[in-house]
């Protein structure tokens, strides 16, 4: 059964545009990650080049198993409709539980690391990354940022670089108090940021819905800036299961409910991502 | 301020990207469903579903139009009257919209500037079909961080109206009473393509 407009609008048009310049797909593999080609990556895009890849940052803890694995699927979801789908996380995640091995992984989807020591840096090799993968994404695509929450602290950090960032939130009181917390400080400090939140964890589409609306009238009087939503996700035991293979949920458990809802999420995200402001 | 305006030309993908944000903002009950869709002749820019569960076509105009905005009317009176039979189809094809099929259509238009004749017509339209119905924003262009960011200013009661335009107490055209909504967005709308069968886990494979 067809959930969207989007879903049927073949039925009456060509859908969304493609982007300007929209190469083939490269005959040549990406470079497998591992330490980001900084000679590569700070290649200046051609004359006429389409617009930088969005960049959405995710802050994850350096223990969150759970927010990493779903953002690793996320981004595999994201690869599988046919986007180009980029995981970026510092250096010092590398041979952590958090990832699987760097590289290029499912369905396209690539896993980076890069010696960011900062916010400023880390968005600084994002945005260089997000350039260049432009030219070869011809239906567009996302650069997911694992953030450590603890650099978003850092007073020094030039609150230009954050315009789009999803936060992962459980439903549960404590979780809405630590979201709406951490989505106060985004908003006092980033006055351009897009902040968007999924709840995970939840078991019912009405559970997500009163705690988003919790969220965002929270948010609302407290920062007075709307929240994105970005859907639900639902912690199954495949999730724990694809967790522990350290593989995406979508293809170990395609019939399961999470990898049903992270398919969802991902097609928000990708639509969002396709009308980001990009001059 | 002229530092911060966009200089060159306004691409349409650029223009439909940047009035997505700026409706963000603006309109956060909007919820942008569709892009380019093929109306009758010509495809419309964006297209929202509103606060209320109605239908909205958005056309942008991505320089000032040459005819002051007459080709802009003209269209989205056209849109008016070829999505307001189809509005129960769509309803239907896409039930997860939370499109409400006896709410009337709108159309908005957006550009630089419209000519004075132009909004005097708008606004004698708009008072014959229902305020809401028609609404014409002047946009500003701007460049914010490299790109392109739009300031949006709705023309609302200081717009010409002409001779015969009838006082906002007696429309003509009053829209249906509105019926409660199954499925009522939130300022900022809460947003899944998931229905509860969805989240329905089956029996497990042994692992």
């Amino acid at each position: 059964m067809p959930r969207d407009l989007a879903d049927v609008l073949h039925y009456f048009l060509p859908e969304l545009e493609d982007d300007p310049g929209g190469d083939a797909p490269a005959s040549e593999p990406p470079p497998i990650a591992g330490d980001p080609d900084e000679n590569e990556l700070g290649r200046p895009p051609a004359g006429g080049a389409p617009p930088p890849l969005p960049i959405l940052g995710l802050p994850i803890g350096e223990r969150d198993v759970v927010r990493a694995a779903l953002a690793w699927n996320l981004a595999v979801e994201t690869a599988r409709l046919g986007a180009r789908a980029t995981l970026i996380a510092p250096d010092s995640d590398r041979g952590s539980p958090l990832w699987p091995e760097p590289g290029v992984g499912p369905l396209g989807c690539e896993l980076r690391f890069c010696p960011a020591k900062d916010l400023q840096s880390l968005y600084e090799t994002a945005t260089t990354l997000a350039t260049r993968l432009a030219r070869e994404a011809r239906h567009g695509g996302i650069v997911f940022v694992r953030i450590p929450p603890a650099w978003l602290d850092d007073d020094t950090t030039p609150a230009e670089p954050l315009r789009w960032m999803l936060l992962l939130s459980g439903a549960r009181a404590r979780d809405l108090d630590e979201t709406a917390g951490l989505a106060r400080k985004l908003c006092a400090r980033h006055p351009v940021l897009e902040l968007g939140v999924t709840l995970h964890g939840v078991e019912s589409i009405a559970e997500a819905r009163d705690a988003f609306d919790a969220l965002a009238r929270r948010t609302q009087a407290e920062s007075a800036r709307p929240l994105i939503s970005y859907g639900l996700l639902v912690d199954d035991l495949h999730v724990y299961r694809a967790i522990a293979a350290q593989r995406p949920i979508g293809l170990a458990h395609p019939q399961s409910p999470a990898a049903r809802a992270l398919m969802d999420v991902a097609r928000l995200l990708y639509e969002d991502a396709r009308s980001r402001v990009l001059g | 301020m002229a530092e911060l305006e966009w200089q060159g030309e306004i691409q349409t993908g650029s223009l439909r990207r940047a009035l997505r944000q700026a409706l963000r903002r603006t309109s956060p009950g909007w919820r942008v469903v569709a892009e380019g869709f093929l109306a009758a002749t010509s495809p419309i820019d964006l297209l929202a579903i509103g606060a209320r569960g109605e239908l909205i076509a958005l056309r942008a105009a991505t320089s000032a139009p040459a005819d002051g905005g007459a080709r802009l009317l003209a269209r989205a009176l056209s849109d008016l009257a070829w999505l307001t039979p189809r509005v129960e189809d769509l309803h239907k094809l896409a039930p997860e919209l939370g499109l409400r099929p006896l709410a009337p259509p709108r159309v908005a238009l957006f550009a630089p500037d419209f000519d004075a004749e132009v909004l005097g017509a708008a606004a004698h339209l708009a008072d014959l079909l229902g305020r809401e119905r028609l609404v014409l924003t002047r946009y500003r262009a701007l460049r914010q961080q490299g790109q392109l960011t739009l300031l949006l200013d709705p023309i609302g009661a200081d717009a010409p109206r002409t001779a015969a335009a009838l006082p906002d107490e007696l429309p003509i055209a009053p829209p249906p009473p509105s019926a409660p909504l199954v499925d009522p967005p939130s300022p900022s709308a809460f947003r899944t393509g998931l229905t509860d069968a969805d989240l329905r886990t089956e029996p497990l494979a042994p692992a």
